[in-house]
């Protein structure tokens, strides 16, 4: 693998294991607010690197969430790190929201870029697999999806949802679930080709053939011969599609439909950011670090993408060398 | 041929029905209606209201007074002065209906008013793209290695990254604000749609390039441009004439699902620079339940990117002979 | 005056494994009005040598020669090719544009050497094609190369070289892309055109029988450089070279008794990234000695071969 997808992978992990131990941190609480008159610009960690100032507040955490919490408290009392990269207008300590909302940000693509892949593999393959009137059938509808504008019916059934919230809520579909969900409903079409084209290349190669002449059922080809072998492709594709979920989480953010406020994701922090920029105040940090964040991230997704194509490559070997 | 365009049209036609009634029926569907987001209006007048935007006739009567083509709606003169006694309307007949939400105009009023802006916007944007992505991308390609195809490539990486608002303030910050070159916000004259069409063409430039390069990439290693160089051509013939067609084959596919895109990032765009085109229409009309004017650019919407669609893939047959409709040998 | 005289062409790409020596001292002529077949297997360095003649190996590759000279003036490959120097490539599928109508693509030749209008290069280009044998060329002008059979698409390369009027036509493996039936008739087809327009012919393969059945003369490359050459009868009864005598023991022959496969040369060629350091086909050939090994051979002139042992088998 080429050098700039090597470090990319490491920055994604170093990425994961930061979000992942993000309650342990000796960070501010990223909702705490502490109101001034204008957000406070970064301060170098020798000029303040850090303070007694640590309020527990957050929003709903989850139950080892807040048990890591706990430890925290335990570990580093009430001392937090000083504002190293500045707080936004309601005193909120940047750098804890980017760490925070990266977490948030991550569950939501990996949520819905696994409800992309469930639908569009199965998809997919059963269209591949199935040949014929089946396939036309299926593939004639993965058309017609993509003829129509989704966003916007993204947007009116987030609208929609947020009426019926309380019938939902009773069933423990939270609004966020509804969210990840919708977002992956609207990104398997593309999955679904290309599985649907990898199965179809696939189903004429000489082991699938033996496999039936073996007398291997429909159900155990499809599941044990053919879609270990269409991996490698679906997980070039989920690269990519990581990206664009995160994108479209920060579009419906801005638009208003995303995340709600006290939680915090990298598409709100772009989103205040955007605002930042006034002709009455210049508080480039609160542009400037998100963008960087989520620029980083992205482009690493985007490099091992590329990298993991480029491995995968059938004109290259493919992962039979 | 004839068959192929029959088959789209057709497919078009159902495309759009699909639309509509799925619309439709998730909207009159679902709870709450369009004049909920206002002071609580007294029961009577609410009454009238939704009487008077048949609110109250049944689902399916609402759906044909909405397509067409007759016309079954007496009100309508009392709700625009006109005379209501024509006897075609609806969809079918080119009559969105009126807005629920800006009562005083008609869907068709609106959309005529704030389209036009958008699809120039859409179409600066488009051009810029493509102005600025084909020359970085062919510059890449046949520099490949060097420092400019680096930095190129560095370039369009962010682009594709960076989320569209992001792009949009930056640019609004740079050039309107800190060197007020540019109107800052708002709609009169083309100075004020050009830091806009930056902001929305900027990541579908990035995309081009990308695209372009990789695909000029593949052409420089074939074997024809090989036979090109050895017949004695000058190599800026073999560029132009032999390299650049094949090239530019992967972008021309990639012009349908741009189009769609650039649809979408105008919402975000108008937004930024408040120009009332028809993108912050969809967006309020979606949050207002402004049933009419929803649908109306939904409508529009998908048959925009549906012509788009047909036209780039006609353009695509006319570059490349083998894919041609109609002509298989 | 030979047309084309080549000494001690070299030619190595830089690699990740190392530098490829693909052809190393290569040396030889042809002749006005005479063919000579480059035969040799796959490897041996042949294509590359006909490529870095015209100038269209890719700008990382070293290319070095002693001498190379046509017409007794210094070769200008760029000045030359698709006028005095022509070539027809391997696979007509891929050698033609696919997106150019045939017409376009014979047409611009003319369009560019001759500055011949729209009108009269097409008159041209359905001249060429109805010579080198394609029925209503009028009507094929319009056609687009996947639309030909492989055959068609050969001629067409053909005719388009030729409407440079070349003086010396280089043919890389031109019948290997081609079922049998069609590989007669273009070979007919060559010869034909080299008497009626009184060119040169070089016709690069892998195959003895198109040697056989083509060519004039014949050279015989192994591991970049030449083992043997001569007049084609002189080479085919009286080879020198343990090399050319190992090929032409390879032939499939009607005499032998039933059952008797031809036999293979043991061993495989040398690796490009590291060649021996004698004679590159001693750890293969039946009659090395300890000088062999350490001692490149020269070419002998009068015998026709380089080898420290040439002789009848």
């Amino acid at each position: 693998m080429p050098r700039s997808a090597r470090i990319a992978a490491w920055l994604l992990a170093a990425l994961g294991a930061l979000a992942l131990l993000a309650p342990l941190l000796p960070l501010p609480s990223p909702a705490a607010i502490a109101l001034r008159d204008r957000p406070l610009a970064p301060a170098w960690p020798w000029i303040d690197f850090g303070s007694h100032a640590f309020r527990p507040e957050y929003w709903e955490l989850s139950w080892i969430d807040a048990h890591l919490v706990g430890l925290r408290q335990a570990l580093f009392g009430d001392w937090q790190t000083g504002h190293w990269l500045g707080t936004d207008a309601k005193g909120r300590d940047l750098l804890a929201r980017i760490v925070w909302g990266s977490r948030t940000s991550i569950e939501v693509a990996l949520l819905a870029s696994l409800t992309s892949l469930v639908i569009g593999v199965s998809w997919g393959a059963i269209a591949g697999y199935a040949g014929g009137r089946v396939d036309n059938a299926m593939m004639r509808f993965v058309d017609l999806c993509f003829s129509l504008p989704f966003v916007f019916l993204v947007i009116f059934l987030i609208g929609v949802v947020n009426e019926y919230r309380a019938e939902l809520e009773g069933y423990g579909i939270g609004r966020e679930t509804v969210f990840f969900v919708l977002l992956g409903a609207f990104t398997w079409l593309s999955m679904a080709r290309v599985v649907r084209g990898q199965v179809l290349a696939l189903k004429k190669r000489e082991f699938v053939e033996a496999a039936r002449v073996l007398g291997a059922s429909r159900r155990r080809i499809l599941l044990a011969h053919i879609l270990p072998n269409v991996l490698p492709v679906v997980l070039v594709y989920l690269t990519l599609t990581v990206p664009a979920v995160m994108l479209y989480e920060a579009f419906l953010s801005f638009l208003g439909l995303g995340i709600e406020p006290p939680k915090v994701s990298w598409g709100l922090l772009a989103v205040e950011g955007a605002e930042a920029l006034t002709p009455l105040s210049f508080d480039w940090w609160l542009v400037l670090w998100p963008s960087l964040a989520i620029a980083g991230t992205l482009l690493a997704l985007n490099v091992l993408g590329d990298a993991l194509r480029d491995a995968f490559d059938p004109r290259l070997g493919g992962l039979r060398r | 041929m004839r068959r192929f365009l029959l088959r789209r049209l057709v497919w078009f036609a159902l495309t759009l029905f699909a639309v509509v009634t799925l619309a439709f029926g998730l909207m009159r569907g679902v709870r709450g209606g369009p004049f909920d987001g206002e002071r609580p209006l007294p029961p009577a007048i609410e009454r009238n209201l939704r009487a008077a935007y048949h609110l109250d006739w049944p689902l399916w009567k609402q759906y044909c007074a909405y397509v067409g083509p007759l016309n079954l709606d007496e009100h309508r003169a009392r709700l625009l002065g006109g005379d209501g006694s024509r006897a075609f309307g609806g969809v079918l007949a080119g009559d969105f209906g009126p807005s629920f939400r800006y009562r005083d105009f008609t869907v068709n009023d609106i959309l005529a008013q704030s389209l036009p802006i958008s699809l120039t916007l859409g179409t600066l944007a488009l051009l810029f793209a493509l102005s600025v992505g084909i020359p970085a991308g062919l510059a890449s390609a046949l520099l490949r290695g060097r420092p400019l195809d680096v930095a190129l490539r560095l370039v369009t990486s962010l682009g594709i990254a960076l989320p569209s608002f992001v792009v949009a303030s930056a640019l609004l910050f740079l050039f309107a604000i800190v060197w007020p070159l540019f109107p800052v916000a708002g709609y009169g004259s083309w100075r004020h749609l050009l830091l806009p069409s930056l902001a929305l063409g900027a990541p579908f430039a990035a995309y081009a390039a990308r695209l372009v390069r990789t695909g000029a990439l593949e052409v420089l290693a074939q074997d024809y441009v090989r036979t090109a160089r050895a017949k004695g051509l000058p190599e800026s013939r073999v560029l132009v004439r032999h390299v650049l067609p094949g090239a530019l084959l992967p972008l021309v596919s990639w012009l349908g699902p741009a189009a769609a895109g650039v649809l979408t990032g105008s919402l975000v765009v108008e937004r930024i620079f408040a120009i009332p085109g028809t993108g912050s229409h969809f967006v309020n009309s979606a949050l207002n339940r402004d049933y009419t004017l929803a649908l109306g650019v939904t409508i529009l919407y998908t048959a925009l990117v549906y012509g788009f669609n047909l036209l780039v893939d006609l353009c695509y047959g006319w570059i490349d002979p083998r894919m041609r409709v109609g002509e298989q040998a | 005056m030979s047309l084309l005289e080549v000494e001690e062409l070299e030619v190595a790409f830089p690699t990740q494994r190392g530098r490829v020596r693909a052809v190393n001292g290569l040396s030889f002529a042809v002749e006005t009005g005479e063919t000579l077949a480059v035969v040799g297997e796959s490897g041996s360095g042949k294509s590359v040598a006909q490529l870095a003649l015209l100038g269209l190996l890719p700008p990382t590759a070293e290319v070095r020669s002693k001498r190379i000279s046509f017409d007794g003036r210094a070769l200008e490959p760029r000045a030359l090719r698709g006028r005095e120097l022509g070539i027809v490539f391997q696979d007509p599928l891929s050698a033609l544009h696919p997106l150019l109508s045939v017409g376009e693509q014979l047409c611009e030749v003319l369009e560019v050497h001759e500055g011949l209008g729209r009108r009269a290069a097409r008159a041209r280009a359905a001249a060429a094609l109805a010579e080198v044998g394609i029925p209503s060329p009028e009507v094929r002008l319009r056609a687009f190369p996947h639309e030909l059979s492989g055959g068609m698409r050969q001629r067409v390369l053909i005719a388009m070289a030729l409407l440079g009027k070349p003086r010396l036509l280089f043919a890389d493996e031109p019948t290997t892309a081609l079922d049998v039936t069609v590989q007669a008739q273009v070979l007919a087809l060559l010869a034909g055109l080299r008497r009626a327009h009184g060119l040169s012919l070089v016709l690069v393969t892998h195959s003895m029988g198109v040697v056989a059945t083509a060519a004039d003369r014949v050279l015989v490359m192994y591991a970049g450089a030449a083992c043997e050459s001569g007049p084609v009868e002189q080479v085919f009864e009286r080879p020198q070279h343990p090399y050319t005598q190992a090929l032409l023991r390879g032939l499939p022959d009607l005499g032998r008794p039933r059952g008797a496969l031809p036999a293979p040369i043991p061993g495989a060629p040398p690796d490009p990234v590291a060649l021996p350091l004698g004679c590159a086909f001693a750890p293969r050939c039946p009659r090395a000695s300890a000088r062999c090994l350490v001692e490149p051979p020269p070419f002998d002139a009068r015998l026709g071969a380089a080898c420290h042992h040439p002789g009848d088998a």
